[in-house]
């Protein structure tokens, strides 16, 4: 064979191989997390008290609204429309919305679903925000669990999980124990739900935390837009 | 000079690395296969292709993440570094043993990402030896079919 048939050959089998990927990537995805999934999906049918057919159902914005109405004190709650889209640096993750600048949306407000945490506007332009999803490595966010123990909870490399970058006390967790928003930082109120433990170790920080998942799926979202920012008098 | 030839092959590792991502998992800190192409490149090419290459990725990964700057560049400027450095001492022409320049330069700058992200998502011994392992996987099944293209970029001075 020719040299420069050699190297075509090269490029095709290449694609090729990419191709192949493409195409065992569902299988990829789906077998990673099954066992937590489903300790999850228990957790939240268990402790949060929600239906098992809100869970699978999409919410409307008008239920949504009326969900995250009681929590919203000090902020507005905008609905919008999250669209899952692969972030061109290979271990962040991101999403868009489909509302921006023209709303008043800024980088550092909140964006919840009906299940929880989402993640935090990162960018904004007209017509588009850009949001950094709970589980990117470099999300942090400020948590309590059901007794109040504070504690500051990162997003991991792993899809869908997040980590415990620090926690006063206790210094470790039980299993399935629920954590939330503290309200500190006025990004997110107090009580949202953020995710839960599902495999408590030590040192705490090599615990496994799930969150509300999964992050990556187009749906409805509501932004927390505060109430300062809005009337800046 | 080849330069046309070099988008479809840069192309193609941004899609390598777009439909290997899920299957690497945090090994694509170390073995994103647009890293090792542009590994593969630094080793022995000329310093204009590099600078296509290197900023081409560059100015891609810069817009539509929520990766800084510095984040996306420092990667690549490690790469190009260690392995101009390390190829003083070890032959870039020598099959495996271009691996040994490879390979640091695609784990420190592994590490150093790793580091810029969260400075709590350091690994130990360990995590080395798993980084060393996944870069070597990657680079040993592409390097073979990038030296396979070599005659497409005529000018560059790949082994014969």
């Amino acid at each position: 064979m020719k040299p420069l048939q050699s190297a075509y050959w090269a490029i095709g089998c290449w694609l090729v191989l990419t191709l192949i990927a493409f195409g065992l990537d569902p299988l990829v995805r789906s077998g990673g997390h099954t066992q937590r999934q489903k300790q999850y999906v228990d957790h939240v049918i268990q402790d949060l008290g929600i239906q098992n057919f809100e869970l699978t159902a999409k919410l409307t914005r008008q239920q949504l609204l009326d969900m995250w109405l009681p929590l919203s004190s000090n902020f507005r709650l905008l609905p919008a429309s999250l669209t899952p889209v692969t972030d061109r640096s290979p271990v962040r993750r991101s999403a868009i919305l489909d509302r921006g600048e023209e709303v008043q949306l800024a980088p550092g407000m909140g964006v919840v679903s009906e299940l929880g945490v989402v993640g935090i506007i990162v960018d904004s332009g007209t017509g588009w925000s850009r949001v950094q999803l709970a589980d990117d490595p470099g999300f942090v966010i400020p948590f309590w669990d059901e007794d109040k123990s504070r504690g500051l909870l990162s997003g991991s490399l792993t899809k869908g999980e997040a980590r415990v970058k620090m926690r006063i006390d206790p210094l470790e967790f039980s299993k399935n124990e629920l954590l939330y928003t503290n309200g500190s930082g006025g990004v997110f109120p107090a009580n949202v739900y953020l995710g839960s433990v599902v495999e408590p170790r030590v040192p705490i920080r090599d615990s496994v935390i799930l969150l509300p998942g999964p992050l990556d799926v187009s749906r409805e979202v509501l932004i927390f837009v505060p109430v300062e920012a809005e009337n800046p008098k | 000079m080849k330069m046309q030839v070099l988008v479809p092959l840069m192309a193609l590792s941004l899609l390598s690395s777009l439909a290997y991502s899920n299957v690497l998992g945090p090994g694509m800190l170390v073995a994103d296969p647009v890293f090792v192409f542009f590994a593969w490149i630094c080793l022995v090419d000329h310093w204009s292709r590099v600078a296509v290459v290197g900023g081409g990725f560059i100015l891609y990964r810069i817009w539509g993440t929520v990766a800084t700057p510095i984040e996306v560049a420092l990667p690549f400027l490690i790469i190009f570094f260690l392995i101009r450095v390390i190829r003083g001492g070890v032959s870039p022409y020598h099959p495996w043993r271009r691996l040994l320049i490879v390979l640091p330069a695609l784990v420190v700058a592994g590490w150093f990402s790793r580091n810029l992200l969260d400075l709590d998502l350091h690994r130990g011994p360990s995590g080395v030896f798993i980084d060393l392992l996944i870069a070597f996987i990657v680079s040993a099944a592409l390097f073979p079919l990038l030296d396979l293209t070599r005659p497409l970029l005529r000018s560059a001075r790949f082994p014969q």
